[in-house]
């Protein structure tokens, strides 16, 4: 990984994490800068253009670091489910990825203030356990390497009673930390899918070995398969898939599995098809419920089911969720 | 189009000559030089003037597909760098302490600094304890062009002309200082011209299709989504049309994009 310039706060460059990030990428042009948004959130960027040459913008989070998750995000029955914003952006291209929809630019923010997230980690420990979904706005395990942030949090988890930390990736990372409160979730694909839509993830294969190291170290998994993108011959694809997964993976170990098709937000949608024109996996005529997205509900019965009727030869029906 | 804009006309000589560009002589408040697919104007000095001209240029001009490059002397108070080009990589308005960042997207291999812009010619003593580049229009000419267009598509060359003592600085010593700068201009200016965005164009066929389906608004979006994904999936929606067209009124049509649907999945 390569990044051609650095943009750093001020106030960021005195911050542990800044050294760190820094001494990974030597002859990137630094550019100091007052406020991330004055980059971040510029008027008429071009997503696509900025996605081939992404810069790193390094900032510190004065602004609210938590957010309890949507029921149309996965809370999986948790009370006290919340996401954390660390870093936002992700190094990989998904041409479906709502984050395309929802960021005014393709360059990648990374919040070097980890003490402040800590802190408020511990405050909302004085009112029970919660879950935290570290990776919604990124993929953290794709960023570790250079922001240490996924080592970070595990360190945490083991750290804080009543902490359970979600690092959520459609990379294929080797080394896991085996403890019931870190959960490792796999957002497995057709091959079709990942090579037509996950440009630069891991592809199925990788993905797959890694589950299988992470499983044998006996490190908690979750595997997603959502979003479910359509395709022309999906059912093939998903079978092939299932096929794959089973034989490879053995799925009792497994803590969950979630599934659901592809949804999105209306006004997210149409910022998406403009930032990556010509995807089909964004451009299909979807339906509008409530203001989401969604594919007609024949189809997304179908592809559902169809998944989830074969998911249950392998593992009880209740480790499974659908969304 | 790509749009140069320089402050001074000794500036834009050595551009003019080498891009072959010609006189507009239609042009009454700003001086313009144009080939097919450029257009150069020199300003002025100062950064009212400078965003007159983009705006005004913009407006006239514009396809919405546009490159906007600014090219010019500026001061800087390490002399070991004087009549050294530098690609800009920050903006900073003086006047307003506002920053701007245009997108470093172009390999251009050329090495890079910030950009002050001052409303009056820069003193010695304005520069103290800076490293930047100081000159008096580029802050008013990205403000302006990004209303029209993005940060991705707007490219600042300076050249390093003096440290705030501009009394050399005649009209050929700036000529030269920019000519002995162009081949990196040139450069500068081929990447632009390749990277200029394409238009897609209103596909004929389409809204031909769509008077045909005697498509209202929302069919003619729904119609245009269909035609969108089955392009993107390498097929041609009219292979999914049995019916004889043109269709009798909209409710026939209607049926027929419904017909479309319903061999999507
Ligand atoms: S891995 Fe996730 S966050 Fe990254 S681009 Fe793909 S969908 Fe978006």
């Amino acid at each position: 990984m390569r990044f051609s310039h650095i943009y750093i706060e001020e106030r960021a460059l005195d911050y542990p994490l800044t050294g760190k990030i820094l001494s990974c990428f030597e002859g990137a042009e630094i550019v100091k800068i007052s406020h991330y948004k004055d980059i971040f959130n510029r008027k008429h960027q071009n997503f696509s253009a900025q996605e081939e040459s992404r810069k790193l913008i390094l900032a510190v989070n004065d602004s609210v670091r938590f957010f309890k998750t949507a029921p149309v995000c996965q809370d999986f029955d948790l009370d006290r489910s919340y996401y954390t914003e660390n870093a936002m952006n992700c190094v990989f291209d998904c041409e479906y990825c709502f984050l395309k929809g929802m960021y005014p630019g393709a360059n990648i923010v990374i919040f070097v203030n980890t003490e402040d997230y800590d802190g408020d980690v511990d405050e909302l420990l004085k009112s029970g356990p919660v879950h935290i979904n570290t990776s919604y706005e990124t993929d953290l395990l794709a960023l570790n390497s250079f922001t240490g942030l996924a080592d970070h949090w595990e360190e945490l988890a083991l750290k804080k009673r009543g902490l359970t930390v979600e690092l959520r990736t459609k990379s294929a990372p080797s080394r896991f930390t085996v403890s019931p409160d870190i959960i490792y979730a796999f957002s497995l694909s057709p091959s079709e899918v990942i090579g037509r839509f996950e440009h630069k993830t891991a592809s199925l294969e990788r993905r797959l070995d890694s589950v299988r190291s992470a499983l044998e170290a006996g490190a908690t998994v979750r595997l997603c398969l959502d979003p479910m993108i359509y395709i022309p011959d999906h059912k093939k694809a998903y079978g092939d898939l299932l096929d794959r997964l089973t034989d490879t993976v053995d799925l009792s170990k497994v803590r969950d599995i979630s599934i659901g098709t592809f949804r999105i937000s209306k006004d997210y949608l149409k910022q998406l098809r403009k930032n990556s024109p010509g995807s089909s996996a964004v451009l299909f005529p979807f339906e509008n419920e409530d203001g989401y997205c969604v594919y007609p509900g024949e189809l997304r019965e179908e592809m559902t089911l169809y998944v989830k009727e074969r998911l249950m030869d392998h593992i009880d029906g209740g480790k499974i969720y659908v969304f | 189009m790509l749009f140069i804009f320089t402050a001074m006309y000794p500036e834009a000589a050595p551009i003019i000559t080498r891009l072959g560009l010609r006189p507009v002589n239609d042009e009454r408040v700003f001086r313009i030089f144009r080939s097919e697919d450029i257009i150069l104007t020199v300003t002025g000095m100062g950064k009212v003037t400078a965003a007159a001209s983009v705006s005004h240029i913009i407006s006239r001009y514009g396809t919405g597909s546009d490159r906007i490059l600014n090219a010019g002397i500026c001061a800087c108070p390490d002399e070991s760098v004087k009549s050294r080009i530098f690609l800009v990589n920050k903006l900073s308005d003086h006047d307003t302490g506002r920053d701007f960042y245009p997108d470093m997207l172009y390999d251009t291999g050329l090495p890079e600094k910030a950009d002050v812009t001052f409303s009056r010619l820069v003193k010695s003593e304005d520069m103290e304890g800076s490293d930047s580049l100081f000159e008096m229009e580029a802050s008013a000419i990205f403000e302006t062009a990004s209303i029209y267009t993005g940060p991705e598509a707007i490219v600042f060359l300076k050249i390093v002309s003096d440290a705030g003592d501009v009394s050399g600085l005649t009209a050929p010593v700036v000529q030269s200082l920019v000519e002995r700068n162009l081949d990196d201009i040139c450069k500068v200016v081929d990447l632009l011209l390749e990277q200029r965005k394409q238009i897609s164009e209103p596909d004929e066929d389409l809204l031909k299709l769509a008077d045909e389906l005697k498509c209202s608004e929302y069919m003619k979006n729904r119609l245009f989504e269909v035609a969108g994904y089955l392009k993107s999936e390498g097929k041609d929606i009219r292979a999914y049309i049995s019916h004889d067209l043109p269709v009798r009124d909209k409710k026939e049509g209607n049926e027929v994009i419904n017909e479309i649907l319903s061999h999507l999945y």
